[in-house]
């Protein structure tokens, strides 16, 4: 499998671990980002940079996923009206 | 006056405003300063194969996207981190990379955390860190 296909794989695999610990999230940390990697809460804050930042760190350059608990439809959806 | 830093590309009709913007990767080991379309019909920001090849982008995903253009099927995608400098401020986002356009295009990700005002009459773009 290529790199790129790896990649998604475990983006993937990060998403769907997102979902089993959504319901917990929405509790203590609804409307902060968060990085996910290995299926665990490795980062979270209020900026979306920040956290990205702070994941590549911490993961020491591994595959994580990042949302906003709470608006996941919101932050993951995109619309290009120039194309 | 941004002279050298920003512009109005006359050769798109309608004339299509622009700024410079050094892209690094997420590590900062790698960064290219492209002519970067600003674009406020768009939710994110897009950027071409070749600088995604060139910075190594695609080591770096962080989500998934369903994007959309418009007229457009929902397509669901990879979006990868990059590190945008604009006038010394540097904003991290997640790019698309996509092998259908030619051009960077800076969507509103980007654009909201700054300063932008487009005087299409004296073709002149102030763009400040606000």
């Amino acid at each position: 499998m290529s790199s790129v296909g790896m990649s998604m794989e475990k983006l993937l695999k990060e998403k769907k671990a997102y979902g089993k610990i959504r319901p917990e999230l929405l509790e203590k940390s609804k409307g902060k980002w968060v990085a996910i990697c290995s299926g665990e809460v490795v980062v979270e804050g209020d900026e979306f940079g920040e956290v990205v930042k702070r994941a590549h760190e911490v993961t020491g350059g591994e595959v994580f996923y990042v949302t906003k608990v709470g608006e996941e439809q919101r932050v993951e959806r995109r619309v290009y009206r120039n194309r | 006056m941004n002279a050298g830093f920003t512009g109005i590309d006359e050769a798109y009709y309608p004339p299509f405003p622009w700024c410079l913007a050094n892209i690094h990767n997420l590590p900062k080991t790698k960064n290219v300063t492209v002519k970067s379309y600003i674009d406020t019909g768009s939710d994110g920001t897009i950027v071409t194969t070749e600088i995604g090849k060139k910075l190594g982008l695609q080591r770096h995903p962080v989500t998934l996207a369903e994007t959309t253009a418009i007229g457009g099927k929902p397509e669901v995608r990879m979006l990868y981190a990059a590190i945008f400098i604009i006038k010394r401020m540097e904003i991290v986002t997640a790019v698309d990379i996509r092998d259908d356009v030619e051009e960077v295009l800076l969507g509103r990700d980007i654009l909201h955390y700054l300063r932008l005002t487009i005087d299409w009459k004296k073709r002149t773009i102030d763009l400040k860190d606000p």
